[in-house]
């Protein structure tokens, strides 16, 4: 058995009182009526008693300071330095007080100060904070909320946020184990490259600027073919959004680029993308295959006289068929696009 | 179509039933030629004389009393309680007796009573004539409560009340009693169980009761201007409640806010929220907040009054801590 010490209310508006000193040290044994310690009071110096009979521990406070009413201050225990059976009676290990503890056994019982109210929850144990309607959403799609937690969004999840983890999460169940790039992209991974001549598309701009005065940026062109072929092997997609990526530059959305006029500004879209245009000519680089991406991305690539091009998918979003046809046909249109413009 | 105030279609309607049905009858006090304190009775006793309308002294247990034996004994008699605030008096009478006659008595008996009375502050009554006590009664199995929320739903209520063969209590908010709304000519009755959806949306479900849907359609109109869609909904009796148009909504929205002008502890709040977290958990994207009267003896100041109750402002502040999240934290 334990015995609470706390710091008493002498007056009606009294809030805090000051302890003027201890009368017994941590460890000494005292009885009931003994007197334990001065308190202050905006009037008067009172001498408060144990009301338990034992030894003083756990004593958190030190002459001088001003303590809220109610607040422990030390405890008295059954028997000297019962340190073990104790730890088992706190509740939970409390963070370090403020105030010293006067010896090893008792700092098991060093009570922290009052918690301030915290505007937000904190997350207790490993369990994700999220609303019902969130997690049920979640457990319907087959969607890990720890994915949200791992890109570092704030908790609790709402459903609001199910839009992110549909991004965050890869077309097959959760549960699959996300290969990295080295050892698990045979199975679930897919790679298909092609090269291609400059000289088709390169020549097809030039023409339009010289002869019909025309200046059409390349990588309209682009994203045209390609939400073309991806739409023709995918008939049934609706709204295609179409993400560009160039390194060094902030991500673009292109709504249907394939369903806008080259020469207008394609309508920005701001969906999560169904295809990623990533363009990497004019760098050195020809192939950047990033593991967690979960949108299909193709690369467009700089080599010599040529253009690389490259589709990365999860097998389980795009069949090897599907991207061979996708890449194929992306390379006869660009070898010559004259006929593939409506 | 025309429009009457509450206190019009209570009386249209308690007359209507009284030249349709000899067996009932109106007692309370100052209920005859004083028409009641809101005049809501008024012309009355003219038309249906002191047998039919029947003045009493101040003596609340002991007319309640006779009405239950009179209920009991083939009458169907409106009890006029002149405050919400003296159920108090006549509470053996009305939980004890009537809404337990019926079982105790195998079904011989049937107490086919309404009692009505009013609730809602700011009226400068202070204490013990301002409280909303409602849910005292609703928490009396064998009794049912209407809390009509326009001259549309007292009319109609009143009259359902008045044919139904068991006692029901009437809750009419005694700052309504001018407030004007459509009503038709033509005879009506509104089904006891059927909730109203004042307002459709998508965001957000507020479920108010009496005076509060007013309290709850305002602040919709000024959610929408923030493009917060919410959709009201008026249960219009609280016993019995129509759960399946709130879980509807709630399972819609996600989100829900109860509104009613009861004491916010242990209140009709407390009920429908609970019912909601039981039955819609899972379609829940935040906590289900209530609004009710503060916890104290309504003030008679009125600065001090009106913070009691709650306001539009109180219920767009809590809607839009819902919608970002932010309810449901604090420590």
């Amino acid at each position: 058995m334990t015995h609470e010490v706390i710091m008493p209310a002498l007056g009606m508006a009294q809030s805090t009182g000051r302890l003027v000193r201890w009368l017994k040290a941590a460890g000494e044994a005292v009885s009931v009526g003994e007197a334990l310690f001065e308190v202050e009071t905006d009037k008067t110096t009172v001498e408060v008693e144990a009301q338990a009979k034992g030894f003083l521990a756990a004593v958190t406070a030190e002459a001088g300071q001003d303590i809220p009413v109610g607040q422990v201050i030390a405890r008295i225990l059954a028997q000297a330095g019962g340190a073990a059976p104790m730890v088992a009676s706190a509740p939970q290990s409390p963070p370090p007080s403020p105030v010293a503890p006067v010896g090893a056994a008792e700092a098991a019982f060093a009570v922290s100060p009052v918690q301030a109210s915290r505007p937000m929850p904190q997350q207790v144990g490993a369990r994700i904070l999220a609303s019902p309607k969130a997690r049920r959403l979640a457990a319907e799609e087959g969607l890990n909320l720890e994915l949200l937690v791992q890109a570092g969004h704030a908790q609790p999840f709402h459903a609001a946020d199910l839009a992110r983890l549909r991004a965050l999460s890869a077309p097959v169940p959760d549960s699959a184990p996300v290969p990295d790039a080295e050892s698990g992209a045979a199975a679930t991974w897919l790679h298909v490259a092609a090269r291609v001549s400059r000289s088709g598309s390169d020549g097809f701009l030039a023409r339009l600027r010289e002869e019909g005065g025309i200046t059409l940026d390349r990588r309209a062109l682009w994203l045209a073919f390609a939400a073309a072929e991806w739409r023709a092997a995918f008939p049934t997609t609706g709204a295609l959004v179409v993400e560009c990526q160039q390194p060094g530059d902030a991500p673009t959305r292109w709504l249907d680029p394939d369903r806008a006029r080259l020469s207008a500004q394609p309508q920005a879209g701001d969906a999560t993308p169904g295809l990623i245009l990533r363009d990497l000519t004019g760098t050195c680089l020809t192939a950047l295959r990033i593991g967690a991406d979960v949108v299909p991305v193709l690369t467009l690539a700089d080599d010599g006289d040529s253009f690389v091009l490259s589709l990365d998918a999860r097998t389980a979003a795009v069949s090897a068929e599907a991207a061979q046809a996708i890449l194929c046909g992306l390379v006869r249109r660009l070898a010559d696009p004259l006929p593939y413009l409506v | 179509m025309r429009e009457i105030t509450l206190s019009k279609a209570v009386n249209e309607a308690i007359a209507e039933e009284m030249r349709r049905d000899p067996a009932v009858f109106v007692i309370g006090e100052d209920v005859a030629e004083a028409g009641t304190p809101f005049k809501v009775l008024s012309g009355l006793v003219e038309e249906f004389g002191t047998d039919r309308v029947i003045d009493t002294p101040i003596s609340e247990p002991g007319f309640m009393g006779i009405a239950v034996g009179a209920a009991m004994t083939g009458s169907r008699p409106i009890v006029d309680l002149m405050f919400g605030d003296f159920l108090f008096l006549v509470m053996d009478q009305l939980c004890n007796q009537a809404a337990k006659t019926h079982y105790m008595s195998g079904g011989k008996l049937s107490v086919p009573l309404v009692l009505r009375t009013n609730l809602g502050a700011t009226r400068r009554s202070a204490a013990q004539h301002s409280q909303s006590l409602h849910a005292l009664v609703a928490h009396i199995p064998g009794l049912k409560v209407a809390l009509p929320s326009s001259a549309y739903e007292a009319k109609g209520l009143m009259k359902t009340a008045i044919r139904d063969n068991n006692p029901v209590v009437i809750f009419e908010d005694k700052l309504m009693y001018n407030d004007k709304a459509p009503v038709p000519e033509e005879e009506y009755l509104i089904p006891f169980g059927v909730a109203n959806i004042r307002r459709a949306g998508d965001d957000i479900t507020l479920i108010a009761t009496s005076s509060m849907v007013q309290v709850a359609e305002a602040a919709a109109v000024l959610l929408a201007a923030e493009g917060i869609e919410a959709e009201v909904i008026d249960p219009r009796t609280i016993v019995p409640l129509d759960e399946a148009t709130i879980l509807r909504s709630v399972r819609k929205t996600g989100r829900a806010i109860v509104i009613d002008e009861g004491h916010r502890s242990f209140g009709v709040t407390a009920e429908i929220a609970a019912r909601i977290a039981e039955k819609a958990f899972y379609h829940l994207d935040g906590p289900v907040l209530r609004l009710g009267a503060m916890d104290v003896p309504v003030p008679f100041s009125p600065v001090l009054e009106d913070l009691t109750v709650p306001t539009p402002a109180a219920v767009v502040d809590a809607a839009r801590k819902l919608m970002r999240g932010e309810a449901g934290h604090d420590a």
